[in-house]
């Protein structure tokens, strides 16, 4: 009886360690496919190319000053970042089309923490055919586009964060998912 | 500045407005909401187009071209828990009883290939344009702008929106009438 009991809850820890919690509002989970490229360069000329990201579930975030949903999200962003220093999920953050003096002004203001690669004029974002601005995808550890985001989400809410500390948790492998 | 104070801030804005300017935004923004589907369309002036797009630090020449033309700002949300199809393909937009062809991304795109427009505008000014298609999903919010040849008559949208992942759902039927492209106030 006793190694019954035991047989089922570790059925029950072993499922639970497993299983995905809800996908929050708004996240959508995407037949994987292998992201498109992405290499550019920040402000500061600081060069990233996507596929040195590998081993680490990556945050791609395409954004634009002008639109007001991306300019209401950015500051959950931040939180994120902060939340999620040294964590195993690298943001990337990609302005569409805007020059530095426009990015570097709204970044001070907003999310001074972050810094963003800069698509100056528009071609990274078009490879990726984002539904719209903001658009944020988030990219297994093996290169894929696992989900996508619509619109704008409060990132630094409760069940966001429980879903990405989720995905680079330990002992999760993504490829169940 | 909070909601509440925007709120107060609106109330003695409109308060303060003369008649005139009451009725001509009452027009310029019509809302549709079925339960299943809300949408929403503002007419912009070309003062309001120029100083977006002066903003984004829009070469002159692009700027020109925009302000000549007729803009609304859609903004659609599905309520449902169904996906809902955009498709301006199954927009009708009706002076009287003939057609206006919507200035699509194509006749866009041919206007600034003629200017040598820089990219980064270009890319920008597509971005600000309604989705010619998109399936929308549960929740899901976007929007852009619509653009016709500016003209001063009347007309009215007659916009179709199929439903269900495959969009053999019933579409949804929505109707404006007596729409105008909005102008700058008067001096």
């Amino acid at each position: 009886m006793t190694r019954v009991l035991g047989f089922w809850l570790a059925c029950l820890w072993f499922t639970n360690g497993i299983a995905a919690p809800t996908l929050p509002a708004g996240i959508l989970k995407l037949q994987p496919y292998t992201a498109p490229a992405l290499q550019l360069s920040d402000m500061d000329g600081n060069p990233f190319d996507l596929r040195q990201a590998r081993g680490h579930w990556v945050f791609v975030h395409f954004w634009a000053s002008w639109c007001a949903p991306c300019r209401r999200e950015m500051p959950t962003i931040q939180r994120l970042h902060e939340q999620f220093a040294h964590s195993r999920l690298q943001l990337v953050l990609i302005n569409t089309a805007e020059d530095d003096d426009t990015v570097f002004t709204f970044l001070s203001a907003v999310a001074p923490q972050l810094t963003s690669l800069m698509d100056r004029n528009g071609l990274a974002t078009e490879r990726w055919r984002p539904r719209g601005l903001p658009a944020t995808y988030l990219v297994d550890p093996q290169g894929n586009v696992r989900y996508q985001a619509l619109g704008g989400r409060p990132w630094d809410q409760g069940d966001y964060q429980q879903f990405l500390r989720h995905l680079i948790g330990a002992g999760v492998n993504p490829a169940t998912r | 500045m909070n909601l509440g104070t925007r709120t107060f801030a609106a109330v003695v804005l409109t308060l303060l407005l003369p008649a005139n300017h009451l009725a001509h935004a009452a027009s310029a923004t019509r809302e549709f909401d079925d339960g299943r589907l809300w949408l929403r369309l503002t007419a912009r002036t070309p003062q309001q187009i120029a100083a977006f797009y002066i903003g984004r630090k829009f070469p002159a020449n692009m700027i020109d071209v925009a302000r000549k033309q007729c803009f609304f700002t859609v903004v659609i949300r599905n309520r449902s828990d169904k996906i809902i199809w955009l498709d301006l393909a199954r927009w009708r937009f009706i002076d009287r009883n003939a057609d206006i062809n919507r200035l699509d991304r194509a006749w866009w795109q041919q206007q600034w290939q003629r200017l040598k427009a820089p990219m980064a505008s270009q890319s920008t000014f597509r971005w600000t344009l309604l989705p010619a298609s998109l399936d929308f999903h549960p929740g899901e919010t976007e929007g852009g702008n619509l653009t016709l040849p500016r003209s001063g008559r009347r007309f009215s949208i007659e916009a179709l929106f199929p439903t269900e992942a495959d969009g053999s759902g019933k579409p949804i039927r929505v109707r404006f009438d007596d729409l105008r492209c909005a102008e700058d106030p008067k001096p």
